[in-house]
């Protein structure tokens, strides 16, 4: 009852956080029987609450033992059987890692009943451009559940890939990739030496497919915008609204390829790997500086589809403003107060979002509380009070969806206006565009192609 | 040939109307010039569907089928009466006391009409043309093709499967049919004024089951919600809303009118997704077969 009440709210807050979050391979999750999910850890208890929430059977998650000094937390953690795990490094914290026995026994537990439980092996949330080296615990659990049991239902491993948009920007994109699930009474039979490391091993290796990691912070953006480029494919940019949902295994996949052919170009021909890089940056940076998205430089310029383009996007905003209006006024002073909490609590990137979904929901249960009474009281009506109590939701979803599409307008108005008034800055940026993404795929070629020779024949 | 679903259903409602009338005709009712009419319009888009074939998308397939389906709005709603030897109103009303276990809901918002809120439902009633026009010139113009031969279709299953009630079950709505109930005229203003006079440019109310009010505005809602477009859903549902309601305070329509809008709408958007993705389907194993070949 209570995992559901919460499962309901948390749903809510990131719906309100998220602009939009897509789960991928959602079906390599058995429905029933034990299930252990892998996942990396970048954005603290979103990447939990992401699992909780995207997922139809009950998830137990894992945390490190010095939450429980948060007393909300704490409450939370006795409420929904959270299990809880003493690091090493937290000790000066109160962390006492004798306790640990009890905690894989209770993992242990929770699979034999058939549940499914979350864990990150990288044991801590970060903004590193790559995984950071991973913990032996999940490995650990899995082992001794399937040692313990070899004649049990088989235990599924199942690797996620958690990812972000721009995981400190209220209203970017998230999503979850679930990865091909690893029988591991299979793999156990297979492997009857094999110890916490080595299944460690094979995790990370699972986790490392399903997610985007590079040498240094220069080189994300980079990747980025090859990968941008090529996606565009140098067509017009979908309209707004029918832009297809973000395809992450897609992306990571294009991204794996891509540092593959740096690799490759890396071994013979440096120069050109780095004249290449620069060039991408050189053009990342004139977008930026603008204010375009790579795929926007492909923006059609003709009148009769601005004038479409304006048709269709102020009908919306002029009709939707009244519900925007009503939405935004009711939702500002929850919605102020979140912020202010949100920007004096959070240190690093990975906390504002988290932040803003703990502490969201309280204070807007709070406001909404407060003036639903306020309303009541005005005008001495339940009724009312109950038709201003069902508005505030609605007009809430409106009022970000509203927010969404007239960014996105504004974006794309001033870009066409931008690039009607120096339309030979556009086709020289364009012209650059189109130079990259055909060096590029040429490079795709010749790597495919140096692939496919055997090496002994090259 | 494979005819396009959006065609097929237009087509059937022409032939239906046509078919009735020819038979009215023959059992003396004095509907000659209808018929012509009708049959005329049965041939006209019969030689379209033709033209037009299987092809994916088209923009004039939309055009026509809108243009049957206005035109029968407005030349439907009173042949039927000479048509059929019968009137649904006592049927409908009865069938709408039966919902509220003995009271009439159209006698339910009475108190309604005598307030302020008849004008601003009247301006609610009124918002349903430029909303219906909008959200046909969005999905003719503005969508892929096959999400326009979506919307293309749900609109002709509706409006078919609504002009089925017309012609078979025509009625005037409470407005006639509970005259003498009604204890207090309804107190609207300007736009109460402009539905009154729109009413009777087309000569008075008829067509009341079901209500195409309701089914063409949820169909277009639910649509936007089904294609990826929620702001705009989300924004035109409490009009949707209001629409109902109006019909029911401004007396155009029993409320099983309305459940009986909520259910086409529902079946519009479900048929028309289920027609569309077995034509794609059929499409792509063709191109196979033919690629394979």
């Amino acid at each position: 009852m209570i995992y559901r009440l919460m499962r309901a709210l948390w749903r809510a807050a990131l719906f309100g956080f998220f602009r939009r979050i897509e789960v991928q391979g959602r079906g390599n999750v058995p429905a029933r029987g034990p299930v252990l999910i892998v996942a990396n850890h970048t954005n603290a208890f979103i990447d939990g609450l992401l699992m909780l929430t995207r997922l139809d059977r009950p998830v137990t998650l894992t945390v490190k033992s010095t939450l429980r000094k948060n007393p909300l937390l704490a409450a939370l953690i006795r409420a929904l059987h959270v299990i809880e795990f003493h690091r090493s490094q937290d000790v000066a914290e109160g962390a006492d890692p004798a306790k640990n026995d009890a905690a894989l026994a209770a993992c242990a537990a929770r699979l034999a009943e058939g549940g499914c439980i979350a864990i990150f092996p990288e044991g801590v949330s970060h903004s590193d451009p790559r995984l950071r080296p991973f913990r032996s615990g999940a490995a650990r659990i899995a082992l001794a559940y399937v040692d313990a049991h070899p004649s049990a239902a088989p235990l599924a491993l199942v690797p996620a890939g958690l990812h972000f948009e721009a995981k400190e920007r209220f209203r970017s994109a998230a999503g979850v990739v679930f990865g091909e699930a690893v029988d591991l009474h299979a793999w156990r039979r297979a492997n009857p030496q094999a110890d916490a490391r080595a299944l460690t091993e094979l995790i990370e290796q699972r986790i490392r497919g399903l997610t985007a990691n590079f040498e240094a912070e220069r080189d994300v953006e980079t990747f980025a915008r090859a990968a941008e480029l090529l996606e565009s494919a140098g067509a017009p940019p979908p309209p707004l609204g029918q832009e297809p949902a973000p395809d992450f295994a897609a992306q990571v996949a294009l991204l794996h390829r891509l540092q593959e052919g740096r690799d490759w170009l890396a071994r013979g021909r440096r120069g050109e790997l780095e004249a290449l890089e620069e060039r991408v940056r050189g053009f990342a940076r004139k977008v930026r500086r603008l204010g375009v998205a790579p795929a926007e430089l492909f923006l059609p310029m003709e009148a009769p589809r601005a004038a479409f383009f304006v048709f269709r996007e102020a009908e919306l905003m002029i009709a939707g403003a009244p519900l925007f209006a009503w939405g935004w006024i009711n939702a500002l002073p929850a919605y102020a107060v979140t912020r202010a909490l949100v920007m004096k609590t959070s240190k690093d990137r990975d906390h504002f979002a988290s932040n803003a979904v703990f502490l969201g929901i309280p204070v807007f249960l709070l406001f909404f509380v407060l003036q639903v009474a306020a309303v009541a009281a005005v005008a001495g009506s339940l009724g009312w009070a109950a038709v201003y109590a069902l508005s505030l939701p609605y007009a809430g979803a409106v009022a970000l969806l509203y927010r969404d599409r007239a960014g996105g307008a504004w974006r794309r108005l001033r870009t066409f206006v931008l690039f009607a008034g120096r339309p030979a800055h556009r086709r020289r940026l364009v012209a650059e565009a189109e130079s990259i993404l055909a060096d590029l795929r040429a490079l795709a070629e010749e790597f495919e192609r140096t692939a496919a020779v055997p090496p002994g024949d090259r | 040939m494979r005819l396009h679903p959006a065609d097929a259903a237009t087509l059937f409602i022409l032939t239906v109307v046509t078919a009735t009338l020819a038979v009215a005709v023959l059992a003396g009712a004095p509907l000659g010039g209808s018929l012509a009419l009708h049959a005329g319009m049965l041939a006209a888009f019969a030689l379209v569907a033709w033209r037009l074939g299987a092809r994916e998308g088209a923009v004039v397939r939309g055009i026509a089928v809108m243009a049957v389906m206005f035109t029968l709005y407005t030349t439907l709603g009173h042949v039927a009466f000479a048509a059929v030897p019968w009137v649904a109103d006592p049927w409908l009303a009865a069938a709408d006391r039966a919902l509220l276990l003995g009271r009439s809901p159209s006698l339910a918002v009475e108190p309604l009409a005598a307030t302020r809120w008849a004008e601003l439902l009247s301006f609610c009633y009124a918002m349903f043309i430029p909303y219906l026009y909008v959200s046909i010139l969005l999905s003719l113009v503005g969508r892929p093709p096959a999400e326009r031969d979506e919307f293309v279709t749900g609109f002709a299953v509706l409006y078919a499967l609504s002009f089925l009630g017309y012609l078979f079950l025509p009625a005037r709505g409470p407005i006639v049919q509970l005259a003498g109930a009604f204890t207090v005229p309804i107190e609207g203003g300007a736009f109460h004024r402009i539905v009154v006079r729109s009413v009777e440019q087309v000569g008075g109310p008829h067509g009341a089951f079901p209500s195409l009010h309701v089914g063409a505005s949820l169909f277009a809602t639910l649509f936007d919600l089904r294609h990826r477009n929620p702001l705009r859903a989300l924004i035109y549902f409490p009009l949707v809303a209001l629409i109902a309601l109006a019909t029911l305070v401004l007396r155009y329509h029993y409320a099983v009118d309305l459940l009986a809008a909520l259910v086409l709408a529902l079946l519009a958007v479900h048929v028309a997704r289920a027609a569309i993705s077995r034509r794609n389907r059929a499409a792509a194993r063709t191109g196979d077969a033919e690629a394979a070949a």
